[in-house]
């Protein structure tokens, strides 16, 4: 008996891709690194693999558990660290792919003001740091950057700006340096705002995942199909990428709405490889708990849906 | 008549005056910022986004949401403001509840809101219309205090009932003052209306602000903010005219 329904369990879950799609409801932020999904929705890679997927733009990265949580949307783009602490505090969230893959060539780092006398790790002892949010991605890692260099984190004075007034907060001295990334990080030091003293994403291991693609479990294991569906939409993506640069970057103007001149000058994300597996979470999970970020660690093995055969 | 125009005219003449001393500083020195922006460009955008349909459906969003938060919060808040005018003991009785929830600022309840009506009309219409509700109910509680005593012995004396003394005696007598709450609460809920859209809800004029803000484009940002602007005081004239055609007694407002 029960052999029998696990055999139509796994003849249902067989089926070729339904000749109905699923409607999906992606909730981004304007960020560029999230160029593969762009490209999938743009170039109807999630149309050819039965996703209707529809994207909606959040103002900020806060409202994207709540989004997913309460049915707005089916699929959220959250940093791990974020997935990390929501798993921690009961909701059951699982990741099927991520956006880009550490090291990428992205420009993101640490700039200061030019008279602040910074010039590496060791030298930001009791300054005024900026970070985007304090618990998020940039300011966990940049700590980890201070203290793996010769500095100390906890004497830092860390306050939260807004990423698109980098420029303006260091040209106004309101802080002594701020973590940043591109395209903001750029046109700081281009402009003479900032100088460049570190890239803290230098930490993080080579195959460690950056943004991910996060549903709920419930969602996860209704919808199947619909997430194979866009797991491999996102290889076609990583591999148009790789070949037509100036359609990723059209696809980034266009649903980041940056201006164009400021897209052009963008290094792309690194899209190479999208497939996350348990180990690509290995250095947040390490992160997270160090700096108290969740009380135990998660269960990797079934936070990860892995691709389709892997 | 001219005279008043001149008079008028007078008022214009500082912010002109600093408009076009913030234009020239920036065509000399030139803007050295990624969130400012000159005025020749702020007013180029406000032009592309009058002929743009997503500029006007942003507009209807938030408009909407702020009108139907105010219908919501306005009755609701009215008609507990009658009851509680006209009974006293429920008015005290229920002193606590109210005077806990009321100091709760509307937009801190916006992550409950979000997990309870998802994004949408839904989430930005309920917290409008809690944010409306209070102060509309405490100024008609007051106002039907406030109904001459005469007015409500003149009731006793033709032997009125209740439904009567209501519709006959209170609500014409409170009208003038639940219409200096409507006008209140008109440009509470398109504050609210706005945050909310700056803060979660992923639509209408708030959200376009925020995003031009994050994406580098100071003019849009700039032509967003004086359109909500330009949407609150056209609402507030609107209203302070009708209230000076309803309501000619009345004294009227500056």
């Amino acid at each position: 008996m029960n052999h029998r329904l696990f055999g139509l369990a796994v003849a249902l879950g067989a089926l070729p891709v339904a000749a109905q799609a699923t409607d999906v409801t992606i909730l981004y932020t304007a960020s560029a690194p999230f160029v593969a999904v762009y490209v999938a929705a743009d170039q109807g890679f999630f149309a050819n693999h039965g996703v209707n997927a529809t994207l909606q733009l959040a103002q900020n990265g806060s409202v994207t558990v709540s989004g997913i949580v309460s049915g707005s949307a089916q699929v959220g783009l959250p940093t791990p660290t974020v997935v990390l602490q929501a798993i921690d505090n009961g909701l059951d969230l699982q990741v099927f792919a991520t956006t880009n893959m550490f090291p990428d060539n992205t420009a993101a780092g640490l700039v200061v003001t030019p008279d602040s006398g910074i010039t590496d790790a060791a030298s930001m002892n009791g300054h005024m740091i900026g970070v985007p949010g304090i618990g998020g991605l940039l300011d966990v890692v940049m700590r980890k950057w201070v203290d793996e260099n010769g500095g100390d984190s906890s004497t830092l004075n860390i306050v939260e700006f807004a990423l698109p007034q980098t420029a303006d907060v260091l040209r106004g001295h309101q802080m002594d340096g701020v973590a940043t990334l591109d395209p903001f990080l750029s046109r700081a030091v281009d402009s003479g705002a900032g100088v460049f003293v570190g890239n803290y994403t230098d930490v993080i291991p080579a195959g460690t995942a950056a943004g991910v693609l996060t549903v709920t479990a419930d969602w996860a294991a209704a919808n199947a199909d619909a997430i194979a569906g866009m797991q491999a939409a996102l290889d076609d993506a990583a591999a148009f990428i790789a070949t037509h640069p100036d359609e990723a970057r059209a696809a980034i103007a266009h649903y980041t709405t940056l201006p164009p001149p400021v897209v052009a000058g963008m290094t792309l994300p690194n899209t190479s490889n999208l497939h996350v597996t348990p180990e690509s979470f290995a250095f947040w999970q390490d992160l997270a708990v160090d700096q108290g970020l969740i009380g135990a660690p998660v269960d990797l093995s079934h936070m990860v849906i892995p691709f389709a055969g892997e | 008549m001219t005279a008043g125009v001149v008079g008028r005219a007078r008022g214009l003449i500082l912010p002109l005056a600093l408009v076009v001393l913030w234009q020239a500083l920036a065509s000399i020195r030139g803007i050295e910022s990624d969130t400012l922006a000159a005025p020749v460009q702020i007013v180029g955008a406000l032009g592309d986004a009058l002929v743009n349909a997503e500029f006007w459906i942003a507009t209807r969003d938030t408009v909407l949401s702020a009108a139907l938060g105010l219908a919501l919060g306005g009755v609701l808040g009215a008609m507990t403001g009658l009851v509680f005018g006209l009974v006293p003991p429920v008015s005290r009785l229920m002193r606590v509840p109210v005077e806990v929830l009321r100091p709760v600022p509307a937009i801190a309840l916006v992550p409950i809101a979000i997990l309870i009506f998802g994004f949408g009309y839904a989430l930005e219409v309920a917290i409008v219309a809690f944010a409306v509700f209070f102060p509309v109910l405490i100024l008609i509680e007051a106002a039907v205090r406030g109904v001459e005593p005469r007015l409500t012995e003149v009731a006793r004396l033709l032997r009125l009932s209740p439904g009567a003394r209501i519709a006959k005696i209170v609500v014409p007598a409170v009208l003038p003052r639940a219409f200096v709450a409507l006008r209140l609460a008109a440009g509470l809920a398109l504050v609210v209306a706005i945050t909310v859209e700056i803060a979660a809800n992923p639509m209408g004029l708030g959200a376009r602000m925020i995003l031009a803000a994050q994406s580098l484009r100071a003019p849009d940002m700039f032509a967003t903010l004086i359109w909500v602007a330009v949407l609150g005081w056209a609402i507030n004239a609107g209203l302070v005219r009708a209230q000076a055609a309803l309501f000619p007694d009345a004294q009227r407002p500056r």
